[in-house]
């Protein structure tokens, strides 16, 4: 019953698909919330791979299986929504199944830029339909400020997660849109840096105490992780390292998600509270 | 061993060898499916309504457990299946829903499977060659794009700006009647000349397949439209009053 935005302007490559993919998958894990994730990008398979290996995709499939298939992903959705079939139930037949009954991802192939640019047209609506079907709608978004589409997103959302790359333009950058748009003033902000390296002077604590943030949440960046992400197996990973050794390199790793969700739902909470 | 024995194992692996046999033939005249053969007529309205017919009927009667999907994914196209089905039914009576769900999945069928682009849809409705569009060929562009403006309300727009509703003497009658002309419909295109992109031709020929599979033939659209109703009636010369 929350939609959680993963927000950056995408100019610069922040890791904020693999920080969703972590976070959610954390919360699959580890909570019993019932969660969608859904890409916002055009033809791009990034969250997709992050669960599933896509070169293994349709090798021993059944020669018609997907012939007898009607409208798959957000397009079929998208149809399912023109045609004023609105039931929420009905989401959850067009995602692909991460954990049964709690992570299901809703992306596209989107072959035809037109196909998306329609498709575009019905993501809040996609989003506020799923809102009331899952616990937890997760959100990946890219885009300028200004783009009805994204900044219509934003509104709607009840948290939006900033991300922001360790690099010391693009945190001036976000500085500047703190100060000149209203919805990044707002409560409902979190600041995550993705793919950070620890031992970099713009590390998370730096990178707070300039930003003027209470608290700037950071994903730090795993060899481990990066190659799960790309062989679409973090899944896998986070089941594997849900009991890890405190001193096991990976540690920092699950603990920054652990820490990254708790601070969301708490955050979410709150928002709560306020209403 | 003795000789029954070695009959009944020499009947026993005859059996199995025409069992064998029987099998191989089976599935060698087993029916395969081909690949969409291109020709002179491949893009044909009436063959592309032939491909939506077979495929929609495959989709709708396919036996799902047979195609090995997982306990997820048979859920899934089980209940799509069934909307399927469900909208199939309800846009014979009218539902405006339905209808639009089936010509979703008309589209997607034509653009993504049958391989209709910009080049061969011309086949089908000569939309780059004015003089080659027939009355009702124009009357369905015009009505199309009246639709994406005015929605419901396109054909009161349509009759409205051009002064339609008045009584006209046709060649032939002896009484004035409310008529819209091919004439008429000839005139307006030329006034209007749509510029139309791939998708608009697309849905215009989703819509001519559709409405004689599924909907109201020449009536569908204007069935739909906010208006108290329509009466209809065999028109013989067809080609002269539209």
């Amino acid at each position: 019953m929350a939609i959680i935005t993963f927000w950056s302007d995408g100019k610069i490559e922040t890791g904020k698909t693999a920080s969703m993919a972590a976070i959610s998958t954390f919360l699959s894990i580890e909570h019993n919330y019932k969660i969608l994730i859904l890409n916002t990008k055009h033809n791009d398979k990034t969250l997709e791979d992050c669960f599933w290996d896509s070169s293994k995709d349709n090798k021993f499939d059944f020669k018609n299986k997907n012939k007898t298939d009607i409208g798959t992903g957000t397009g079929g959705l998208t149809k399912a929504i023109l045609s004023n079939k609105t039931d929420p139930n009905t989401v959850t037949n067009y995602t692909k199944t991460i954990f049964k009954d709690r992570l299901e991802l809703l992306t596209d192939k989107n072959d035809m830029e037109q196909d998306f640019e329609t498709q575009k047209k019905f993501f809040k609506e996609i989003i506020k339909i799923s809102n009331k079907y899952y616990d937890l709608v997760f959100v990946d978004l890219s885009g300028d400020i200004d783009d009805d589409i994204t900044n219509g997103i934003l509104e709607i959302s009840n948290l939006i997660v900033v991300n922001l790359a360790q690099r010391m333009r693009q945190i001036n950058e976000f500085m500047k849109i703190k100060q000149d748009k209203l919805i990044f003033n707002k409560d409902n902000i979190i600041t995550l840096l993705g793919k950070c390296d620890t031992n970099s002077k713009y590390n998370a604590k730096n990178a707070s105490r300039y930003i003027g943030e209470k608290e700037l949440l950071s994903i730090p960046y795993n060899t481990l992780f990066a190659e799960a992400c790309n062989e679409g197996k973090v899944a896998d990973l986070f089941i594997k390292f849900r009991k890890i050794n405190p001193n096991d390199p990976n540690a920092l790793l699950i603990n920054s998600v652990k820490t990254a969700s708790e601070k969301i739902v708490e955050k979410l909470k709150e928002e709560q509270m306020r209403i | 061993m003795n000789i029954t024995n070695i009959l009944l194992t020499l009947v026993v692996l005859v059996i199995v060898g025409v069992v064998i046999k029987y099998f191989i033939t089976k599935n060698k005249n087993a029916q395969v499916e081909e690949d969409l053969i291109i020709n002179d007529k491949t893009f044909t309205t009436e063959a592309m309504m032939d491909f939506v017919k077979r495929r929609l009927d495959e989709i709708t009667k396919i036996n799902l457990y047979d195609i090995g999907l997982s306990e997820e994914e048979l859920k899934r196209r089980k209940a799509k299946k069934y909307e399927l089905r469900k909208a199939l039914k309800g846009c014979t009576y009218g539902d405006v829903n339905d209808k639009k769900y089936v010509k979703e999945i008309i589209f997607d069928l034509l653009s993504k499977e049958y391989g209709v682009n910009e080049t061969n849809i011309s086949k089908a409705i000569p939309f780059d060659i004015p003089s080659l569009l027939t009355p009702k060929d124009k009357f369905d562009i015009l009505i199309y794009i009246y639709k994406k403006d005015f929605a419901y309300e396109a054909l009161t727009q349509f009759i409205k700006k051009y002064d339609l509703a008045v009584l006209k003497y046709i060649a032939g009658e002896t009484k004035p009647s409310y008529v819209i002309t091919a004439e008429e419909i000839n005139d307006i295109y030329e006034q209007e000349e749509p510029a139309l992109s791939f998708a608009d031709k697309l849905n215009v020929l989703v819509q001519r397949i559709y409405q004689h599979y599924k909907g109201y033939s020449s009536i569908d659209e204007i069935r739909d439209m906010n208006i108290d109703g329509v009466s209809r009636r065999s028109i013989s010369d067809y080609q002269k009053v539209f």
